[in-house]
């Protein structure tokens, strides 16, 4: 047991990186209204990103700019920091994405909640079926 | 040269298909030319065939070399009496349904998907290989579905559902079998090289096999309790019936057991099996129970088509027996069976034309007004009971001879009650066609009856050629039989 | 010049679909819509003709790397030309030309006005680009990037038609297939932390030499994976957000989704579990055996949900959760014969259920009919639209000469050599729920009469023209698969490691 916190504690960056991820998830699924879906789809890249940075870091280390003068700096690694910006731009693009559906869903149905649309999508289909 | 008829053989059908798909709907005459003359084609090619084979033994096999499982097409005097089969009855029914169907709606579709089944079953008994057939088989089913349901009725299309449900699931256990014997015998599936391929297979495997073919095909041979799609798709017209479900389809899946047991396992493994007695009890059962409800079937066709599942089951039975007399016996059937079994519902078709009677109640008196269609149906179904000097004797004859040569001699039994049965079940309709009264008049003889009739009246008389001259058919028998047996 | 153009072939595809991808709304504005949806064809028969030749180059010199810019690996991306990147970049170019080909005709008409059509060709050939990129790509993290530039262009396409249906399944689906994306993400960073490399072949070396140091990482990052494309190929239970989708967009949307966009996924799949892991750890893992249990579910379930259906095109959306079953079946079995089906069915669905959204397309667009119920005649007013139908519909319930018979076949073989007769069941099984919801539509729209008798004609000669070609590509990989299966097998063997002979 005791060895078990000593390694979790030792990487508690992916452990709050998992923990951040549930979170995100579970956002997105249950809540209905649209807006905390997004909300939760960035806390969930969001983690991600804290995983991927965790991964690239060393202690002690520095910005991994080459210095020719001190060949005894540690740097960090700088792959994972280049690859979250792609990340990032990645995650923006799902927003900006999910936003304009979110508006124009709002102008189809004049809500932004996802059980109400439901609701009203088998009212239509109901009364289709009626016809 | 022999590739080129082979391929001639299946693909001159398979042209006219296209050939009447492709005709406007109001140029009758070019149609009707073009089905006659393919079917004429493809059946004088299969003669030719035939010739070549028995009076110059020439069995040519071509690897067709396309698909991973090579097509491969091989003639064998099996083989080559279901097409002979077939074929020539091919041409019977083409000018019995330019007939029937003279005054029918989508003759189109009707004539392309008829001429396609005639390619699709020569490609069946051209099969070189368990593939192959397996394709054509599949095929089979497809190309004669539209004629099931070419009625349209809302009963039609349930018994073209039910036919296809039949067909597809049988032809699933023969995938499952044929899959599970390709990694048996390691990739070999030619039917030449097959019976020595499964020798050495553990025996435990190779009765599943057999036993998920015999389902397979037992669907279309209409085996007890897999027979139940073919009385329901008598609601096909008459020719479709006539050919389908006495010549064509039913055919195809007697020989798939037929090639399963000689051309597959081969005489050897199967008796090595212990599953005869099981096999021939299926077999005794299908044929009982078939003629005990064709008695209490009062719709003709109905009636004819559970007297089918019987006498299939006839030449199953000697195909099981195992033994050379029996063999002859069942290919004998095979032939006399189809060429008088259709003459059967070639009449029932009149009759139901003309008068519009499709009961067997209701044909009191009709002998009277359409004489010749009610006489063929009588001589013709003496031949079905077994009666000289029409054909169906001799097949009978060989059958019972080739159970009294081995240990069956209990089957003897079977076959005499049957054939009483039989009796008891065509008879009575003979006798009260001709002295039962009715109110009909009798008609003008039209252009229409005169195609249907000839047909009928010329296989009547093949009937009576080959029970008093069986001796016409002895160098096919011979042959196939030599194919399976060192005598 | 031309010695240039074919060293670098393989980027160039997927760098020439994404710069045509941006000059459509440009080539709109400044010319006419038409030479725009010339020019899209044109270039995706292009990359179909590159990606032939690269098959070709494969299949007789094999398997070669380029290092993207010249940065060599693992501090540059590289792509890896295997058999796999040749099947699926002829796949992609042999479905996606008629795709575009068929929609081309009445795209604006579609999507609703010139400038929308001309996103749409944008969003098309962005999606058609990623596919390609997920297909030759040997790198993790560029597969993240593919997969995501993917999503969001088919999401995109989805709501193309804009109306309320279809934008509320495109939010599901964009939901749902981020989630997925997040799992991937995550899954690359836990494969990342282990091995401290993106590059797969880097990964895979890596892996080999101390994967049993930490089995339980690598197995959380396994089922992430899985989790995570999981959920972008609809594999069962995971894809509650497909039939939605894939039923309410237009026709050449449906059927560039349920073709190929799935397979994309698959695709990085199968590298990931075989290339970055390794045939040698997959198989000792049971995460194979997860699959293969997955893929017997959801063929059945598919079908069985198929059969419920009476929207022609939510049927055909559920008919390819069932198809994706045998793809994932393929998988799970794990060896040879299992693999060469699995790319033998990406292929064979691909064309094959390409052509059946369209025919079904075209018979919702003619008769206004959307339920197979009311299709009753259809069969005799739009002949060569219902007679592609048949061929699909023979293909994918496998029956022989009909490509989805190669790859029925080849599943068979795989499962018989796991020694696992349950799947075999399944297969069989499979195709005849296949025929259970294929056929019912021909038979209504030929056999049964017509209620009345509106006059509707045929589709553009275009149009058929596209379908034609799909039925008759089915046709020929179905009678002659030579070439194509020796891909396939190869494709199978690169995954497996085992020695291939140009």
């Amino acid at each position: 047991m005791g060895e078990l916190w000593s390694r979790v504690l030792q990487n508690y960056p992916y452990v709050f990186a998992l923990a951040l991820f549930a979170i995100g998830i579970y956002t997105i699924l249950t809540h209905s209204n649209l807006f905390k879906k997004v909300i939760g789809i960035n806390i969930m890249e969001g983690s991600t990103y804290i995983l991927f940075i965790a991964a690239g870091n060393v202690r002690g280390g520095v910005a991994p700019i080459l210095d020719m003068g001190d060949p005894g700096l540690v740097y960090v690694h700088p792959l994972p920091q280049a690859l979250m910006l792609t990340g990032i731009v990645v995650s923006v693009s799902v927003t900006a994405l999910s936003l304009a559906l979110i508006t124009k869903l709002y102008r189809f149905y004049g809500t932004v909640d996802a059980k109400e649309i439901m609701k009203i999508r088998s009212e239509v289909r109901a009364n289709a079926g009626r016809d | 040269m022999s590739i080129a008829l082979v391929l001639l053989a299946i693909f001159s059908t398979t042209f006219g298909a296209i050939w009447v798909a492709v005709t406007p709907r109001e140029a009758k005459t070019e149609r009707n030319g073009v089905v006659l003359g393919a079917s004429l084609a493809s059946a004088v090619i299969v003669w030719r065939l035939l010739y070549l084979g028995l009076y110059s033994g020439v069995y040519p096999a071509f690897d067709l070399g396309v698909a991973s499982l090579s097509l491969k097409l091989a003639l064998d005097p099996l083989g080559l009496t279901y097409a002979v089969i077939a074929s020539t009855l091919w041409v019977f029914a083409s000018v019995y349904s330019l007939g029937y169907m003279a005054s029918s709606h989508k003759q189109r579709q009707y004539f392309s998907f008829f001429l396609l089944s005639a390619g699709t079953t020569l490609g069946i008994a051209f099969s070189g290989n368990l593939f192959t057939f397996y394709l054509f088989y599949e095929l089979l089913t497809f190309a004669t579905y539209p004629l099931v349901v070419h009625g349209s009725s809302k009963e039609a299309l349930e018994a073209g559902t039910r036919y296809i449900k039949y067909s597809l699931v049988g032809a699933s256990f023969i995938l499952a079998a044929l899959v599970m014997l390709w990694r048996v015998t390691g990739g070999v599936l030619d039917f030449e090289s097959l019976p020595s391929a499964l020798c050495a297979a553990p025996s435990s495997q190779a009765v599943v096999i057999f036993f998920l073919f015999l389902i397979g095909f037992g669907v279309k041979a209409a085996i007890m309790p897999l027979h139940g799609w073919l009385p329901s798709a008598m609601v096909a017209p008459t020719p479709v019936s006539a050919l389908l479900h006495a010549v064509a389809v039913v055919n195809a899946g007697v020989f798939g057991v037929l090639r399963t047991v000689y051309s597959v396992f081969g005489v050897d493994v199967v008796q090595s099996m212990n599953i005869q007695p099981l096999l021939l009890a299926i077999c005794s059962i299908t044929i009982l129970m078939g003629s005990l409800i064709a008695l209490k079937q009062d719709v003709l066709k109905r009636r004819l088509a559970y007297s089918t599942i019987s006498q299939l089951a006839y030449i199953l039975l000697g195909a099981f027996i195992l033994h050379p007399l029996a063999l002859a016996g069942a290919i004998l059937h095979m032939i006399f069976h189809s060429t008088l079994k259709i003459v059967l519902f070639f009449s029932a078709g009149i009759v139901a034309e003309e008068t519009g009677y499709v009961k067997i109640s209701e044909l009191k008196g009709v002998g009277r007004v359409l004489p010749l269609t009610l006489g063929s149906f009588g001589i013709i179904s003496l031949g079905m009971v077994g009666m000289l000097p029409l054909s169906g004797f001799w097949s009978k004859y060989y059958l019972m001879r080739g159970s009294l040569a081995t240990d069956f001699w209990i089957l003897l039994v079977v076959l005499i009650i049957s054939g009483f049965l039989n009796a008891l079940y065509f008879v009575p309709i003979t006798i009260s066609a001709f002295t039962g009264k009715s109110d009909l008049e009798p008609r003008q003889k039209t252009r229409a009856l005169w195609l249907m009739l000839v047909p009928t009246l010329i296989l009547v008389g093949l009937g009576l050629v080959f029970g008093l001259w069986p001796g016409l058919t002895l160098p096919l028998v011979d042959a196939v039989v030599a194919q399976f047996f060192s005598l | 010049m031309p010695g240039a153009i074919s060293e670098n072939l393989a980027v160039l595809i997927v760098v020439a679909l994404l710069s045509t991808a941006y000059i459509m709304p440009l080539l709109t504005k400044i010319g006419r819509f038409r030479v725009a949806e010339f020019f899209a064809v044109f270039m995706l028969a292009l990359a179909l003709s590159g990606g032939v030749y690269l098959a070709r180059e494969i299949l007789h010199n094999g398997a070669f790397t380029y290092a993207v810019g010249g940065w060599p690996a693992p501090w540059g991306i590289e792509l890896s030309l295997d058999a796999v990147s040749g099947l699926f970049l002829i796949t992609v170019g042999l479905v996606a030309t008629p795709i575009l080909l068929y929609a081309s005709v009445d795209l604006v008409q579609d999507v609703g006005s010139r400038s929308r059509a001309a996103w749409f060709l944008t969003l098309f050939l962005l999606l058609v680009a990623a596919l390609c990129g997920l297909g030759i790509t040997g790198d993790l993290f560029n597969i993240y990037v593919m997969v995501e530039v993917a999503t969001i262009a088919s999401c995109a396409i989805v709501a193309a038609q804009n109306d309320a249906t279809s934008v509320e399944a495109t939010f599901k689906y964009l939901m749902l297939a981020t989630i997925g994306s997040g799992f991937v993400l995550l899954a690359i960073g836990f494969l990342f932390v282990l091995t401290g490399n993106l590059n797969m072949n880097f990964i895979a070396q890596e892996l080999a030499a101390s994967w049993q140091n930490y089995p339980t990482a690598l197995w959380v990052s396994l089922s992430f994976f899985m989790v995570g494309f999981g959920v972008k190929s609809a594999l069962f239970p995971l894809h509650v957000w497909l039939p939605d989708a894939h039923s309410s967009a237009i026709a050449p949307s449906s059927a560039m989704l349920s073709s190929l966009a799935i397979k994309g996924y698959i695709i990085a799949l199968l590298k990931v579990f075989y290339v970055a892991v390794g045939a040698e750890i997959i198989t000792r893992l049971p995460i194979t055996n997860i699959l293969a249990v997955l893929g017997m579910l959801a063929i059945i379930a598919g079908a069985l949900f198929a059969l419920a259906q009476d929207e022609l095109k939510r049927r055909l959306a559920f008919s390819t959760v069932s198809q994706v079953g045998y793809i994932f079946l393929g998988i799970g079995l794990g060896n040879i014969q299992g693999l060469t089906g699995s790319f033998m069915h990406i292929l064979s669905h691909a064309i094959t259920k390409a052509l059946l959204f369209l025919a079904a397309g075209s018979i919702i667009k003619r008769t206004g009919k959307t339920r197979i119920s009311e299709m009753a005649g259809v069969g005799f007013e739009m002949p060569v639209t219902l007679g592609v139908f048949a061929v699909g519909s023979l293909s994918m319930i496998g029956i022989p000469l009909f490509s989805g018979f190669v790859s029925k076949w080849q599943l068979l073989l795989g499962s018989l050599a796991r020694g696992n007769y349950l799947s075999v069941i399944v297969l069989v099984g499979g195709s005849l729920l296949a025929a259970a919801y294929l056929l019912p539509v021909l038979r209504t729209a030929f056999f049964e009469r017509p209620v009345q008798n509106p006059v509707v004609t045929e589709m553009a000669y275009v149009q058929l023209v596209a379908m034609l070609f799909l039925a008759v590509v089915i046709l020929m990989v179905g009678v002659s698969p030579g070439v194509v299966l020796q891909l396939a097998k190869q494709a199978a063997m690169t995954l497996l490691g085992l020695e291939v002979l140009p």
